[in-house]
């Protein structure tokens, strides 16, 4: 029997599965939640007394409030770097003339999802520790890295979205209409990637945010960021650590529910749909 | 403007398919149609005409211009896309106004022009629109309406009706015939719609293969294919291989018959055409290239009715017939319908 019924509404199995997951993604967050406001947590299933006090340790605490910053702009500067990247990328691999040229493209830009990001980061060790290199640490790098883990997913969402468009076609109408290439992509190509940019951008905002394997094995002292930080107050009290992982799951869900608005203004307003 | 091919080639990389020795000529105010199966090679002419493709040998020239190796942007050439390829992010004025813009026609000068143009397509009340809140046939008509707006000097139309309904298809046709008519303009019109061809073309070009088979006008490709394969693809046929006895009898399955007078000498192995229509129901089997025979399949198509009159040696033939008319006892094969062609091209 099918879970979903033909108008696409959940039933019967369907309906359970998913309230299963509602509650499998839910009850972490809900505990997290719950523990950053309890006074002690050891051996009962929810924590004891109520206090706000681990909020504002953490609002006092240099290192994470280093972090936290570090993050942010970590964050941004990804996700500057990987629209500069990517867009012209996604269009090279969207227009490919041979089939090869695109599957070589595919690949390359895939293998960051391929290879684990433990032997990213040990590449990155190895190349970056040396006398000639020596920029193991600095906060470029990270960015750096962050770039290549993120980049895929930007470009998957980018190339889709211009097959899908027909981008080909349009290009050639503007051709034919008297468009030379940097008008065609100025004019025709970008306006119409707005939305997927947007989207594609959000959801590498919220990798970016959460990235700990690379990170954990590349970042400086001077240049942790929050996840790499938070690892540590998990060796602390409890209540300190759920205030801790609160604020990086208020910045991850901020960047979801934003994502998702972008994502469906996309596909009322038909460009990503069209 | 004359839009001319002469012996153009082409051929894709790594395939056979492409097209050889193309010679065409598409007059100013003209329209051509390019019909064909699938796979002919008629949208790789639009695609070289346009520039898209280079052509390996052979000249493309419009008016006196050999724009071969010219790009798509310098042609100056109205395309209309099946899909319509409309801009979707631009309102529909935006749309007709792009070709404008890259021309830097002056604000002052582009509206009246892109007004003028909403108008002649009768969409000025939804210049404002984006393209997705249209019709299909809305959206072609803006994508005429962008194509002539900048006063192409040619016209290359690619399947512009394939996209809409049947009704829709009808009204386009008139419309897309309106305008071309009143621009003036040399057109060349792919269609894989023979009706789409034959009702709206001043003459159209059969392809199949690589290769132009016939140009002729509509009426004449009709009557007069050159041989087999323009006489299948144009219109309904029954067609029999035949051996020439003499310039007015050919030997057939069905017989030795009379025929029209051909070109073909004696012992050359030939097709022989009659057209559905040609065939007359008759009330008896006696006389010159007159058959008795059974009505197997009687099909009702409105103004008319199409039998399958299978003939007592076991051909078949297909007959068109007013639809009052009852299924004949037998058949009469006119000599001067009964055309005598090349078996291949």
């Amino acid at each position: 029997m099918s879970g979903v019924s033909l108008s696409g509404r959940p039933t019967g199995i369907g309906s359970a599965v998913l309230a299963l997951y509602a509650v499998y993604l839910v009850v972490p967050m809900a505990l997290i939640l719950i523990g950053s406001f309890g006074n002690a947590w050891s051996n009962t299933l929810l924590p004891v007394g109520v206090t706000g006090r681990w909020y504002e340790t953490l609002a006092t605490n240099a290192a994470f409030q280093k972090a936290f910053w570090t993050s942010l702009w970590v964050c941004f500067a990804t996700v500057i770097v990987s629209v500069l990247i990517g867009a012209p990328l996604a269009y090279a691999v969207a227009t490919a003339k041979s089939p090869g040229m695109a599957m070589l493209g595919r690949i390359i830009y895939l293998t960051p999802v391929a290879a684990p990001a433990v032997v990213l980061g040990f590449g990155y060790m190895l190349a970056f520790s040396t006398e000639t290199l020596p920029f193991l640490g600095a906060g470029w790098l990270t960015v750096a890295a962050h770039t290549v883990v993120c980049l895929p997913y930007l470009l998957q969402t980018l190339v889709a979205d211009l097959k899908l468009q027909g981008i080909e076609q349009l290009e050639q109408a503007a051709e034919s209409l008297g468009a030379p290439f940097h008008r065609r992509f100025l004019d025709i190509v970008l306006p119409g990637l707005v939305h997927s940019i947007a989207s594609a951008a959000i959801l590498v905002a919220a990798l970016s945010i959460g990235e700990f394997q690379l990170t954990n094995l590349i970042a400086g002292f001077l240049h942790r960021t929050y996840p790499i930080v938070l690892l540590q107050a998990f060796y602390g009290a409890s209540g300190f650590a759920c205030a801790a992982t609160v604020v990086l799951l208020t910045l991850a869900l901020i960047s979801a529910v934003a994502g998702a608005m972008v994502a469906r203004k996309a596909t009322f307003s038909g460009v990503v749909t069209a | 403007m004359t839009l001319a091919l002469e012996n153009l080639h082409f051929n894709y990389p790594g395939a056979g398919a492409g097209v050889r020795d193309i010679s065409l000529e598409i007059r100013d105010g003209e329209l051509l149609a390019v019909i064909g199966p699938s796979g002919c090679g008629k949208s790789t002419i639009l695609k070289l005409i346009a520039g898209f493709l280079m052509p390996h040998q052979g000249v493309i020239r419009i008016g006196d211009q050999d724009v071969s190796s010219v790009p798509p942007r310098k042609r100056d050439l109205g395309i209309v896309f099946q899909n319509y390829a409309l801009f979707p992010h631009m309102s529909i004025a935006e749309n007709i106004g792009y070709p404008l813009k890259l021309r830097n026609v002056p604000t002052a000068e582009a509206w009246p022009r892109i007004r003028e143009a909403l108008e002649m397509v009768g969409l000025a009340h939804l210049a404002d629109r984006p393209p997705r809140s249209l019709s299909g046939g809305q959206q072609q008509r803006v994508a005429l309406a962008r194509a002539l707006v900048f006063r192409p000097r040619a016209l290359l139309l690619d399947e512009p009706l394939s996209a809409l309904d049947a009704a829709m298809r009808g009204e386009m046709r008139d419309e897309i015939l309106r305008l071309q008519r009143l621009y003036g303009i040399a057109t060349l019109h792919i269609t894989h719609d023979q009706e789409e061809a034959l009702s709206m073309a001043n003459r159209v070009a059969v392809m199949r293969e690589g290769r132009v088979l016939q140009v002729d006008t509509p009426e004449a490709l009709y009557a007069r294919p050159v041989n087999r394969a323009v006489a299948t693809f144009v219109g309904h046929a029954n067609l029999m291989d035949g051996e020439v006895l003499a310039e007015n009898r050919v030997r057939t399955p069905l017989g030795d018959l009379a025929c029209a007078r051909h070109a073909f000498s004696a012992g050359a192995g030939v097709s022989v055409l009659i057209r559905p229509e040609a065939i007359r129901p008759v009330a008896a089997a006696d006389g010159v290239n007159r058959f008795a025979g059974t009505v197997t399949r009687n099909r009702f198509l409105g103004s008319l009715r199409r039998f399958d009159f299978a003939l007592s040696g076991g051909a078949k033939l297909m007959v068109e017939v007013d639809h009052q008319v009852a299924p004949p006892p037998a058949i009469e094969l006119p000599p001067e319908a009964l055309l005598v062609i090349a078996s291949s091209s």
